[in-house]
């Protein structure tokens, strides 16, 4: 068994409501291992999300510690996580969250630019990305000249190529079609899988549930070990 | 029929939700309207001020008697009319004494003349009072108000100082007053008290009296020489018809202020119809008629619009004191010195400014409520195809631009000498090359995007996030443009004027000293010099030529119009240029008495050309007509001047005298040492002497003409700050709408100050293209101002004087104002919490 690449430990978070304290995960403990593809399950409310944006350094829990390829996510700065988040971590949004005045080309490059890439090796990763990801020829094409299924592809492109070591989605396929997100989701467990990234993928959805290694279940901010029999 | 209520209740929601949209709408429509008022109530109260003034209390008197010299009438002229049966007379004397720190004017008066406190004073003094004045030694009555404020008890002595010189008098009553801000500082007294105080012992400052036509010349014929009879100058009706133009000047840039919080309002309510685009066709689908939707974006632009007014009116009266200050100080420099000034509301000007404003605001909202209206409840519109509705109006906006600049064109030509048409087509042309900046701001972006593409992505991402949101940047690059070019125009048309002024004054200064008998301001010459002062001075070493001027007033069309008696012995004939006639023979004729000068305004504003004749009074009423010889050009009196020779004023006039003189000095003098001779000379002299180089003259008149522009720089200023507001609200704007981007690009690795430099570079690409498309505005605006608007208020020509750094300063001050409404943009995405922009 690999050593765990990211370990949450005793990870609670409330937030203030009308002055009463609102408890969104309590004492969330768990690991996540090397190259490891898992799926958060949960209601909606349940934390799944707030959970996943604390991994991804954009949220901070109220107690507890995350500790990512062993550093303490907690004892950083903003802009260590900022640098942090460039490096080591790729986001995938229900929603795309593509930038509408960017082309294809342009979205996918951008992990890459914003780490000093070259442009010449930049043209060479997003090429090679295109037809990872069957988008060549659309490169000049902006997001809403693209279906929903080809902007979630290039979303997932621009969440990989800078070859971070864990990739977070948060229902990448939530927006899709059940065909295309199938078609979605296949290529993000593939590409992850070939190059060894760590993919946690919130969910509600049992097909991707079942794509994945293991499955977490969150309920009532408190955490468990599930299996795909999760009550869909 | 109003729209539902709960459509109304849902708009009072959404600006509750977007409380800085809703407080910069509010601010754009206060700024435009607290400029806009704070002018007009500046000029009411300018203009009331100068019609309240002592100067006016008897505002029935026809005629004014005067002094001759500087010393005042002699009292006993003043005693003999009473006593030849002449009963509508006052004696008037007037001067400052400081009480208790605070600056009084003291009012010398003869309790019997009754006409002095009519209505028009709005004074009231009990009759015993009245006679207390003549009675007790001292006594002086003060306003009601004044003794309650300053806690001064009746009949207490008061500590007084007059030039410097202590004295006392004794409060023996109050008065009170209609126009109490005017009067508040004022101290009735007898007038050989007042003389005594004010040490005019045995003179008047002038006798206001009531002639008929009949009586006028047997009047001017029993004057002794030392005093004339005059027409009592109708002072407001005079003021109204000199300050005109300068009024009608700062109206029209208020207005533009009002121009520019139009273009935010319409900017706010096209964004907020964005904003709810999706909610609009849900309630369409609901079943909400289209009327409703239109008549809820009316009523929500009324309500701001009106909260804004007030706001402004509030706003407006502060700032309207401020700008009082500056009108007064114009109309001191320029037209006749004024007594008291107080600032009062006009409701008039109020309730216009309010209507203006809200006539604006519907004006503006009716496009944005046109397309509320239009939305069908299947319209799920997203930003992109707004903004390709916006792509599809470019060429008819470009279009009615056009014809709106051919209308302007039309309006120049046929209102010829109009100055409001003047300023008609001056609009037009603004808001006709505000149509046109849409289409020129999609051509600048597609010029600069091959280069600046090349830069990277992110500078990439910040040229398209400006074309991608044109509708929104598009208005805050217009109101910035406009202002911009206002500063651009008006001040091309200052350095420009000023360039000429200087280049007159240089031309006209032909001596290089003068020694003129003058009162308190700087600008004016009034007054008499001894005449044996001028063979004197010619005689005086390294003196060349004597040239001397007498400075009087003569009506023109009822307008009190400057008169130079000049003698301009042999260099005086070097400081006028001529616009028509000129030449040797031309000098022979002026001195000869047969032709007078005119200078340009006189010339422009009665129509008037050489050859024609020009019809004015003497101090007896009769008749002079004139032969114009030569305009001039002339930047000293915006109503026009007349210069005439001493032969043919003599003829006509029986005032006699001279007010200055000038002496060209040889090229060996040594100017000092001529300096000293004449102060010895005019030691001793009974009224005030200057003696001044052609140099200090220069540098006073281009000190004044530069206090003149003071409120141009401060409405220019105001303009731009409405404009700062549109583009800060802009940018709120379209970064809030943004947040989601930000926050992904955030989570993608992107640092905050990277975040930061891209909103830097957007609001500098938004102020360059403001202040590159304000250049060719400000340049067709200053050739309006100089060549029209010049020429329609003042009379006056002059050469465009252009510098390149003009172009710099556009644009620098177009980048700075940008940069400025930048910056709590940037400090927002720097603070962007990315959790919240993602779920944004």
């Amino acid at each position: 068994m690999s050593s765990p690449i990211i370990t949450v430990s005793n990870i609670s978070y409330s937030y203030q409501e009308a002055g009463k304290e609102q408890a969104v995960l309590s004492d969330v403990s768990f690991a996540l291992n090397r190259g490891e593809c898992v799926a958060l399950l949960g209601e909606s409310g349940s934390g799944k999300s707030t959970l996943l944006n604390i991994i991804g350094g954009i949220d901070q829990a109220s107690s507890g510690e995350l500790s990512i390829q062993g550093l303490c996510m907690s004892e950083m700065s903003e802009p260590e996580l900022t640098l942090f988040r460039r490096e080591h971590l790729g986001f995938i949004y229900q929603l795309f969250n593509l930038i509408p005045t960017l082309t294809v080309f342009e979205n996918i490059a951008l992990p890459l630019e914003l780490a000093d890439v070259p442009l010449t090796e930049r043209k060479k990763h997003v090429s090679a990305w295109l037809a990872n990801v069957g988008l060549e020829g659309r490169e000049a094409a902006f997001p809403d000249q693209l279906s929903g299924g080809e902007q979630q592809r290039v979303a997932v492109a621009r969440a990989l190529i800078h070859k971070p070591t864990i990739v977070l989605a948060d229902e990448p396929t939530g927006n899709l079609d059940v065909a295309t997100g199938q078609k979605v989701l296949s290529l993000l467990t593939t590409i992850a899988k070939s190059t060894g990234q760590t993919l946690l993928i919130v969910t509600h959805s049992k097909v991707v549930a079942e794509a994945a290694d293991r499955v977490l279940v969150l309920n009532h901010g408190q955490i468990s070990e599930g299996s795909t029999g999760y009550a869909w | 029929m109003l729209p539902p209520m709960s459509l109304l209740r849902s708009s009072i929601r959404f600006f509750r939700q977007h409380p800085w949209q809703f407080w910069l709408t509010l601010l754009s429509i206060a700024l435009g309207t607290a400029v806009m008022i704070a002018v007009d109530l500046a000029n009411h109260s300018a203009r009331q001020s100068f019609a309240n003034s002592i100067d006016n209390v008897s505002g029935k008197m026809t005629h004014h008697i005067v002094a001759n010299s500087g010393q005042g009438v002699p009292d006993i002229v003043y005693a003999n009319l009473r006593l030849a049966g002449m009963r509508q007379t006052a004696a008037m004397i007037e001067g400052d004494v400081v009480i208790a720190g605070e600056v009084f004017q003291v009012i010398g008066i003869d309790p019997f003349a009754e006409p002095l406190f009519d209505q028009q004073s709005g004074v009231s003094i009990e009759p015993m009072l009245m006679l207390q004045l003549l009675t007790e030694p001292s006594a002086v009555l003060m306003a009601e108000r004044t003794r309650q404020r300053l806690g001064f008890s009746l009949s207490s002595e008061l500590a007084l100082s007059v030039n410097g010189k202590q004295s006392s008098v004794m409060l023996q009553g109050v008065f009170t007053s209609t126009n109490q801000a005017v009067m508040d500082n004022v101290l009735f007294t007898d007038i050989a008290n007042a003389q005594q105080l004010l040490r005019k012992t045995g003179f008047l400052d002038r006798i206001e009296l009531i002639l008929t036509e009949e009586q006028i010349p047997s009047m001017a014929q029993q004057l002794p020489q030392s005093v004339k009879l005059i027409t009592s100058p109708t002072k407001t009706q005079a003021l109204d018809q000199m300050t005109k133009a300068f009024r009608t000047n700062l109206t029209a840039m208020s207005l533009l202020a009002v121009l520019v919080g139009a273009f935010l309002v319409y900017n706010t309510m096209t964004f907020s119809v964005l904003q709810r685009r999706k909610q609009f066709a849900v309630e369409r689908l609901i079943g909400v008629t289209q009327r409703d939707l239109f008549l809820q974006m009316l009523i929500e632009a009324v309500l701001i619009g009106l909260v804004g007014a007030l706001l402004g009116v509030f706003l407006g009266a502060l700032l309207g004191q401020a700008l009082l200050m500056l009108v007064m100080q114009t109309i001191d420099d320029i037209f006749r010195s004024t007594d008291q000034v107080a600032f009062s509301i006009n409701v008039w000007s109020v309730v216009k400014g309010l209507g203006i404003t809200l006539s604006a605001v519907i004006l503006a909202t009716l496009v944005p409520a046109w397309e509320a209206a239009k939305t069908q409840p299947v319209h799920v519109t997203r930003a992109s195809m707004l903004e390709g509705r916006f792509n599809q109006v470019l060429k008819p906006l470009f279009f009615i631009g056009a014809l709106m600049g051919l209308f302007a064109f039309v309006v120049l030509v046929v209102f010829q000498r109009s100055l409001i048409g003047g300023f008609f087509a001056l609009f037009l042309m603004v808001i006709a090359y505000s149509l046109w900046i849409p289409s020129l701001t999609v051509a600048a972006l597609a010029i600069l995007r091959p280069w600046w593409e090349k830069m990277g992505t992110l500078p990439a991402m910040v040229l398209r996030a400006v074309h991608s949101s044109l509708s929104r940047m598009n208005i805050a690059i217009i109101a910035l443009a406009i202002a911009v070019s206002a500063t651009v125009g008006v001040g091309i048309m200052i350095g420009s004027f000023r360039a000429s002024v200087a280049d007159w004054l240089a031309m006209t200064l032909q001596s290089d000293l003068y020694i003129s008998s003058v009162n308190d301001a700087e600008s004016r010459v009034e007054g008499k010099l001894p005449e044996s002062w001028l063979s004197k001075a010619q005689k005086l070493p390294g003196v060349e030529s004597v040239s001397s001027g007498y400075s009087t007033y003569v009506e023109v069309e009822q307008v009190p119009t400057p008169l130079l008696v000049l003698n301009p012995g042999e260099h005086g004939k070097q400081g006028f240029r001529f616009l028509e006639g000129g030449g040797e023979e031309l000098w022979q004729d002026y001195m000869a008495g047969e032709v007078i000068f005119i200078s340009e305004p006189l010339a422009y504003h009665h129509d008037l050309n050489v050859g024609d004749r020009l019809l004015t009074k003497n101090e007896q009423g009769v008749s002079v007509s004139a032969m114009i010889g030569g305009i001039y050009q002339d930047y000293s009196a915006t109503q026009g001047m007349l210069v005439m020779a001493p032969g043919f004023y003599e003829k006509h006039w029986r005032d006699r005298g001279i007010s200055s003189i000038g002496l060209k000095l040889t090229a060996s003098a040594d100017g000092d040492q001529v300096r000293q001779a004449l102060r010895a000379l005019t030691e001793g002299a009974s009224t005030a002497i200057r003696i001044r180089s052609n140099k200090e003259i220069r540098e006073v008149s281009l000190a004044i003409f530069d206090r003149t522009f003071a409120i141009t720089n401060v409405l220019r200023l105001l303009v731009i700050i409405v404009a700062f507001v549109g583009v800060f609200s802009a940018l709120m704007a379209v970064l809030l709408e943004k947040t989601r981007e930000f926050s992904v690009l955030r989570a993608t690795g992107m640092t905050s100050t990277q975040l930061a430099k891209m909103i830097l570079m957007q609001t500098l690409l938004i102020g360059f293209l403001a202040g590159l498309f304000a250049l060719p505005l400000g340049w067709a605006m200053s050739e309006l101002l100089i060549h029209v608007i010049n020429q329609r208020s003042f009379g006056w020509t002059m050469e465009r004087v252009f510098s390149g750094w003009v172009i710099f300063e556009a644009i620098g001050l177009s980048m700075l104002a940008a940069l400025l409404a930048g910056i709590y943009p940037m400090y927002r995405m720097k603070k962007l919490i990315i959790r919240e922009g993602l779920s944004a």
